[in-house]
């Protein structure tokens, strides 16, 4: 980034480690391989860069503390950094994505999944497809294995998504796995039999909340019925559930998941004031997708990154006024970025880590047997691309899967060392590009940044990120720090 | 003897051929483009790189590809 000074040609620089810059608002923030960074004024980047530094400076030694200038020890402390942020590279998948049914009960403006009339039970997932998933799942090497159920509806299959869960629960008694189940479900297809099959096998629950009744029962259309009552009565129930047995409402609750269309833009407050109401403590503020349905219909549904980013930070300052007042509620984006600026630690979100997590870090199984490197290319075959397809189950062994080309390709598109841009943004240590967005929107899994419009919401939450810390707000940093907070819910893990 | 299958949408055959053909001292690649997906067989691969040479071959031809190859 410009700033005026001649950064390159001081023989200084050899005594400082790699770092990238950029301004940010009066100041220059600098960061390095693994996160750490600093605000300097331009006087101080300028001395730091030239290596006349006052070493007695508070500066100096706020920089030395976080590895900025070069020996053997700051480099040994970088590598073993390096190797604790990026130790994501070594385990293998475990996001499993199954799309146990295309068949789905609502109909939502926004569907990403192309979805089937409930008629069509041809576009279930067999049982025989299903052990021969799950087989193939508990070959990744990675001790932690989180089967999430899609659709569609997966309850609109579930004796495929009971199956899946007794049998793999079966195997993992010899396999020893850190074993999740999750199920994202619109929950107007639950019953009581159904719910306590799922609470008896700690299957973490998640649905759609859109916000306020009247924005929900826009976006999602149940014949004869309100979708939102049917999510919000099922989501109480689950609650009262994992209160039954005892455990912690604050961190034991169903999950709720926004999508935000134009009809949420106008609406931020209600929407978050609507998840508080619900007893949320974190909502998830994610542009839409431009695949599958969402894409035809994106003139009605969707917009621009700038309107999406208004919103957005309306939504985080709105958000921090609340925790200022008592209320907890957090938002998951924010959340991802700062456990990376703030914390020695990777949360592994798999859409924003480089390489991504397409093929190395999830796998989505369609309900035919398919398999794709993410969801996101799965999607894109429902458009009738087949670009992300690594091969079929039961044909395809896991390592014939695991070691397709299009997986390497999808690695090397998405590793931000080869990119123009991200390479030397000065946000890099904490992003990820999605080569499927790149290749629907761009025409190659190669993005192109200064025209991404995906690049230009994440750098700009960045961004935000940073110019509120720089304001050394204690009370904000507070705030941010505790969002930064994982605590244990390991309940999710046993299946007794 | 070993094959790969690439996606055309992702590898493009001209980059693939080229590739094969900067390639050549190192193995006998035969490129067959026919198809709805370009299949790679690799034979007769110089002991030296045998290891690397498939995983190699496929960076430099995603890499042709992006460089306008296709």
């Amino acid at each position: 980034m410009a700033l005026g000074l001649e950064v390159a040609k001081g023989k200084a620089l050899k005594e400082l480690q790699p770092f990238r810059y950029g301004q940010l608002n009066d100041k220059v923030l600098v960061t390095n391989e693994v996160g750490e960074f600093a605000l300097l004024t331009s006087a101080e980047f300028a001395a730091f860069v030239d290596g006349v530094l006052p070493t007695d400076s508070d500066k100096y030694a706020e920089l030395a503390k976080k590895h900025f200038f070069r020996n053997e020890e700051t480099t040994n402390a970088l590598a073993r950094s390096y190797a604790r942020k990026n130790a994501f590279l070594f385990h293998g998948p475990y996001l499993h994505i199954m799309i146990v049914t295309l068949r789905c009960n609502e109909v939502c403006v926004y569907c990403h999944a192309s979805r089937r009339d409930m008629a069509e039970t041809s576009f279930d997932m067999t049982p025989e497809i299903a052990a021969s998933v799950v087989d193939t799942i508990f070959a990744s090497p990675s001790e932690s294995i989180t089967i999430e159920f899609q659709g569609g509806e997966p309850l609109a299959n579930w004796e495929t998504v009971r199956f899946v869960i007794d049998y793999a629960v079966e195997k993992n008694r010899t396999a020893g796995k850190r074993l999740e189940f999750s199920l994202v479900t619109n929950m107007a297809l639950m019953d009581d039999d159904k719910l306590a099959h799922l609470m008896a096998n700690n299957v973490q629950l998640c649905t759609s909340v859109d916000g306020p009744k009247a924005i929900h029962d826009a976006n999602r259309r149940l014949f004869n019925r309100s979708s939102y009552d049917e999510a919000v009565q099922w989501l109480r129930k689950a609650d009262q559930c994992y209160i039954e047995k005892g455990l912690d409402p604050d961190l034991y609750h169903v999950e709720a998941l926004l999508t935000v269309t134009r009809d949420t833009l106008a609406h931020p407050r209600g929407v978050i004031d609507e998840y508080v109401r619900l007893g949320r403590k974190a909502i998830f503020l994610r542009p839409l997708n431009p695949f599958g349905f969402a894409k035809k219909t994106f003139d009605k549904v969707g917009y621009t990154s700038a309107e999406f980013l208004d919103f957005y930070l309306e939504s985080l300052d709105y958000m921090i006024d609340l925790n200022r007042q008592g209320v907890e509620i957090l938002e998951r984006t924010a959340a991802i970025l700062l456990t990376k600026m703030l914390t020695p630690f990777d949360p592994n979100y798999l859409d924003l880590r480089s390489p991504c997590g397409a093929g190395i870090g999830q796998i989505a199984y369609n309900y035919d047997g398919s398999v794709f490197t993410c969801d996101e290319g799965r999607m894109l075959h429902q458009m009738g691309d087949d670009a992300f397809q690594i091969g079929s189950i039961p044909e395809n062994s896991y390592k014939e899967l695991i070691e397709s080309p299009t997986v390497k390709a999808l690695a090397v598109a998405s590793c931000l060392d080869n990119i123009p841009h991200c390479s030397e943004c000065v946000y890099k240590p904490y992003c990820g590009v999605c080569p499927v967005y790149n290749y629907a929107e761009q025409g190659g899994v190669f993005g192109q940044m200064p025209t991404n419009e995906r690049c230009k919401i994440y750098g700009s939450i960045l961004e935000a990120l940073f110019r509120r810390i720089a304001e050394g707000d204690e009370e904000v940093l507070d705030i941010f720090s505790k969002w930064t907070i994982v605590r244990d819910r390991s309940v999710f893990f046993t299946h007794d | 003897m070993k094959t790969v299958v690439l996606n055309r949408k992702l590898y493009g055959a001209t980059a693939v051929r080229s590739a094969a053909e900067d390639f050549a001292e190192l193995a006998t690649i035969v490129v067959d483009s026919s198809g709805q997906d370009i299949a790679v067989t690799f034979d007769e691969i110089d002991p030296d790189v045998a290891e690397v040479l498939v995983d190699e071959f496929l960076n430099f031809a995603l890499a042709a590809t992006v460089g306008g190859r296709g």
